[in-house]
């Protein structure tokens, strides 16, 4: 404890350390936003039946769209800032999410079971290196498990819709917890 | 004048612990919350399995997505603790700030 006592105060060497960014509005406000418009459309997509036309992925990609530009925008503002690896690293995780819903929706992971450990691992890759595929077709190259050209008339299951909103509304709400943490960190400082 | 680490220990172990008891009921409070909703959600992809609303490729994806939700959960507990950490260490620091700066004679701290 002595040690580190001295070692404490010959580092500090000024007022106070900070381990972890400020508090950042932005992204606050846009882990929000983008939280109520995807609670938005999973609400919407559920009320539809089974097989029903708007559940079709061309009638959803406008929207895939938005929400892939919104959380390249917080990422890419989260990678502007000082000390914020954590929460870069959180918005990476939410952008890879969309990408496997997108994939599903898209009817691109039939047959993901019978893949191998090494090629699940390698489309796993793929999906982290070229995100979010907003084209209407499967590529293996953005983490199909196939090539399948002209995917616009898939449809999403309800099932499926009803646990995704539920991830998405966890993901988001840990990036905004850590921001509150954040907050409080930063007025704690100033005191 | 050289200073007493034996007097300087507590006091900062006073504001560390004053630190660790305001702030760990909370962060514990939201590790223990989010923790749940993870099982809650694990639950929900077995069950709508069985009850054959996905299909077992649906399941494989919606899992794969969960373990990048506990990801970013745990990414959060963890910038939580460095928050905890850097708050324990500024207490300590401040608490001995008076008596280092007026052994030394300059404001180090």
């Amino acid at each position: 404890l002595a040690v580190w006592i001295a070692a404490l105060l010959l580092i500090a060497g000024c007022r106070s350390i900070q381990l972890v960014s400020d508090y950042d509005e932005a992204t606050d406000r846009g882990a929000a936003e983008l939280q109520r418009k995807m609670s938005d459309f999973f609400s919407r997509l559920q009320t539809f039946p089974r097989g029903a036309e708007e559940l079709r992925f061309d009638r959803s990609r406008e929207f895939y769209r938005q929400a892939a530009v919104d959380l390249n925008a917080l990422r890419v503002r989260a990678g502007g800032i000082r000390m914020n690896l954590l929460t870069l690293e959180q918005l990476e995780l939410l952008e890879e999410n969309l990408a496997q819903v997108v994939l599903t929706h898209k009817g691109c992971i039939e047959g993901l079971s019978a893949l191998t450990p090494e090629q699940a691992e390698a489309r796993q890759q793929a999906i982290r290196q070229q995100g979010v595929d907003l084209t209407m077709d499967c590529r293996v190259s953005h983490g199909a498990v196939a090539d399948l050209p002209d995917r616009g008339d898939q449809v999403i299951s309800p099932g499926f819709v009803a646990n995704a909103w539920r991830q998405f509304d966890q993901g988001l709400g840990a990036v905004m917890a850590f921001e509150l943490a954040k907050r409080r960190g930063e007025n704690a400082r100033q005191r | 004048m050289a200073l007493n680490v034996n007097e300087l220990m507590g006091p900062m172990l006073e504001a560390v612990t004053g630190v660790f008891g305001k702030r760990w009921p909370k962060m514990r409070d939201y590790a223990e919350g989010e923790t749940r909703k993870l099982a809650e959600s694990l639950a929900q992809i077995a069950q709508l399995r069985v009850s054959q609303e996905i299909s077992e490729d649906e399941a494989r994806v919606l899992l794969e997505m969960q373990k990048n939700t506990a990801r970013a959960v745990l990414l959060a507990v963890e910038g939580m603790g460095l928050l905890l950490a850097e708050q324990a260490i500024n207490a300590a620091l401040a608490a001995v700030r008076g008596t280092v700066n007026g052994a030394l004679r300059f404001p180090l701290l």
